[in-house]
């Protein structure tokens, strides 16, 4: 099997240098700014733009790890003479560990062997092995699918879950139409074994910190709303169901958000906060679905769609607090029954008609029903609740076609 | 009589239930709950008895009996219709209300949707679901209730699924869809005109390139008017989006020929004989354009105007109005020439 692509070598280079500079930058900033350092800082956040430009315009046949040491003694030999004065000795800690770190990749570890990325053929199946240069992505994925993967077994014991490959690609512009500015997208695709993989769209260019920690949502986006799609026929699957399933991109995206929120606290190892994990991502959720009725064109195209998914999980939420077999644990049943219909890998028009038929005949939380909102979904939702068989959810998205 | 709607809503949406199980669904107070279903304590069967989990004793499982559902659906849509309305968001006036999520999901599947689905199966159920919506939220509250922007995407609501009804129609019967799509445009063009009136150009923009998306040559009066027989047809044929189809054709065709009478007659039979709400809509809308009038058409109206079916019944009483309105104005005209 064919291993997952990555973004190109010299594109690598340059992400390299970001990727190891970020986090230390972000871990020192709040100590610099006390200190009245933000001219120093700025002006190292500059250098490391242009350090990450240089790597890209190296000679294609320079290894990375060779051309991180060159740039890490560029990085030396300017901050002599830019980080000067009484501010000096601040940035002596923060300059050690980003020297340090570029000094320390070597592509032979990582490889195993004599042979690394030379822009070749094999260089994708260097980096899926290894992939040190891209290491806070990797370790951002990993994490992101073990809660997923956690989410699933946890609400469906019974499933055999499909291997989630990791891939990354480049992107010149944001990678998204979303009003936020944060240049991280993702996709997920299944390889002919059954398999899924998951790919981390970037703008490295754009790359900032914001950006660093948005990955992660993005990622647990895509493993939890996609990577399982269709997992009870995993060899049948062909295609997702595309940017405009409310399913997967509001109802999923909104439940992929509260899963987030409650188990990225216990990640260990990563080089942020759960708070700002959170944070960020909230940022970027609320955005994918924002809606107005103004009159403006909402900026994503499938704004509408994520809105109508987001709030169907909200009022079905709203329906299980109130069902006597789920009030105890009506965000878990949610769940469940969520990971279910992904699971069963209906078509696009099914997760439609689902999605339609909730928003259609549920009330919003607090809301009074209609007379028509009574007795359709909640009894199909209450019989399933009790038989757990999708085929009793609803007619429209019956696993029988 | 909010808390008795609320605990009769529960009753059928639980199917059975005991009354701690009504007092969650609900949100009505347990005091309340009892009294109700101590009230409606013939109409209820009772299943057993089961303890309750932790503290609080025993309790009766009770199921709605079948035969008395149906009258319990009627009080509830009597109930509603009396309830008062509340604002959705406290301290929000009602023209500031948003627009029910049902609304936009309902538009929203009909825009975009709809053209997308390939089955007809598929497009049925996405304008089944869209109808319903449309009539659940005319029915429930009397028009002047109902925010502005609401109203207005009901309109839009309402144009796309004659557009969608047409589209479907044309699967079966293409030469006298033509005819539901002219119309159906023209409604959406009104909408769209209004929506623009709103502030919502990009929306209006939208329901326009929706209906000129559906491209179907109209077929003039005179050729209509010659397919009698086909006409008859398409106004029996199995597929209601056919009839309504049809219901439009043959208005388009009565208001400009010598057989008015018996086209006339077959609208009228619609109105009153078609097992569908929504081929009696139209044919209830249509009667109050239509230039050729006798008393078989007011005698139909103001029977259809008593009908269950709330849209039936509004579209009957507006064409009533129209047909007065027309009256008066002719009347007003003979006295002028006489004077």
């Amino acid at each position: 099997m064919a291993s997952a692509s990555h973004i190109s070598f010299e594109q690598r280079k340059g992400l390299a240098v970001r990727l190891i500079a970020l986090p230390l930058l972000h871990q020192h900033e709040a100590r610099l700014l006390q200190v009245g350092a933000q001219n120093g800082l700025q002006w190292l956040r500059g250098e490391i733009s242009y350090l990450a430009g240089q790597a890209i315009m190296s000679p294609p046949g320079e290894h990375l790890d060779s051309n991180l040491k060159d740039l890490a003694k560029t990085l030396l030999t300017a901050s002599a003479s830019h980080l000067t004065g009484t501010f000096a000795p601040r940035f002596s800690p923060l300059l050690t560990q980003l020297t340090g770190h570029m000094n320390a990749l070597s592509c032979c570890t990582c490889s195993g062997s004599p042979s690394v990325c030379e822009g070749g053929q094999n260089d994708d199946a260097l980096v899926a092995g290894g992939g040190h240069c891209i290491g806070l992505l990797r370790q951002l994925f990993d994490v992101a699918l073990q809660i997923a993967q956690d989410a699933f077994h946890r609400y469906l014991p019974a499933l055999s879950l499909p291997a989630v490959g990791f891939s990354t690609a480049h992107w010149n512009k944001k990678p998204h139409d979303i009003p936020v500015e944060l240049y991280c997208g993702g996709s997920t695709a299944f390889a002919n074994g059954g398999n899924s993989v998951v790919q981390l769209h970037l703008t490295p260019a754009a790359l900032d910190w914001d950006t660093c920690l948005a990955c992660l949502y993005v990622l647990v986006h895509e493993c939890f709303c996609h990577a399982f799609y269709g997992a009870r026929n995993p060899s049948k699957r062909e295609e997702g169901t595309g940017n405009d399933d409310p399913f997967t991109e509001g109802w999923m995206d909104w439940l992929a958000h509260e899963l987030l929120l409650k188990n990225v606290y216990l990640a260990h190892g990563l080089p942020a906060s759960g708070t700002e994990f959170a944070s960020i991502a909230t940022i970027f959720t609320e955005a994918r679905s924002q809606y107005t009725l103004d009159g403006s064109k909402p900026q994503s195209t499938y704004a509408l769609s994520r809105f109508l998914g987001k709030e169907a999980a909200i009022k079905m939420h709203g329906l299980l607090k109130r069902l006597p077999e789920s009030r105890a644990g009506a965000l878990e049943a949610l769940f469940r029954l969520s990971c279910d219909v992904l699971a069963e890998g209906f078509p696009l028009q099914k997760h439609e008609a689902f999605v339609y038929e909730v928003n259609m005949g549920l009330p919003s939380p607090g809301g009074q029903e209609d007379p028509y909102q009574f007795e359709e979904i909640p009894r199909s939702v209450r019989m399933y609740l009790i038989n757990n068989k999708l085929n009793t959810l609803f007619p429209m998205i019956s696993p029988a076609s | 009589m909010s808390e008795r709607y609320k605990v009769l809503g529960a009753m059928l949406a639980l199917g059975d239930f005991t009354v701690p199980e009504l007092t969650q669904y609900s949100g009505v107070s347990p005091h309340t709950v009892r009294t109700v279903v101590s009230r409606e304590r013939r109409n209820l069967k009772p299943l057993g008895i089961e303890a309750a989990t932790g503290r609080g004793g025993r309790f009766k499982r009770l199921q709605v009996q079948p035969a008395q559902a149906e009258s319990i659906r009627q009080e509830l849509n009597e109930l509603y219709r009396a309830l008062p309305r509340e604002s959705t968001v406290p301290g929000q006036g009602t023209e500031s209300q948003p627009v029910p999520l049902a609304i936009l999901a309902a538009e929203d599947a009909l825009i975009r949707r709809f053209p997308q689905a390939g089955a007809p199966e598929e497009r049925k159920h996405l304008l089944n679901l869209a109808e319903r919506v449309w009539q659940r939220y005319c029915s429930a509250l009397p028009e002047e209730d109902l925010p502005s922007t609401t109203r207005l995407y009901l309109d839009s609501l309402d144009g796309l699924r004659k557009l969608c009804s047409a589209e479907l129609a044309a699967t079966y019967e293409p030469f006298f869809s033509g005819l539901a799509f002219d119309r159906a445009k023209e409604s959406m063009r009104v909408v769209a005109a209004a929506f623009k009136r709103a502030g919502q150009a990009g929306h209006a923009a939208e329901l326009l390139d929706r209906a000129l998306a559906s491209s179907a040559g109209s077929p003039s009066p005179e050729i209509i008017r010659s397919k009698t027989t086909e006409m008859s047809e398409s106004l029996e044929h199995p597929e209601v989006y056919v009839r309504e189809a049809a219901v439009q054709a043959a208005a388009t065709a009565a208001s400009a020929s010598n057989a008015s009478r018996q086209l006339t007659s077959d609208i009228v039979t619609r109105l009153l004989q078609d097992s569908d709400p929504v081929v009696r809509r139209t044919a209830a809308e249509v009667l109050g354009e239509l230039t050729y009038q006798d008393a078989a058409v007011e005698q139909a109206l103001t029977k259809a105007a008593r009908e269950d079916e709330p849209a039936v019944r509004s579209a009957a009483r507006k064409s009533l109005a129209v047909l007065e309105a027309h009256s008066s104005r002719e009347a007003v005209a003979q006295a002028l020439e006489t004077a």
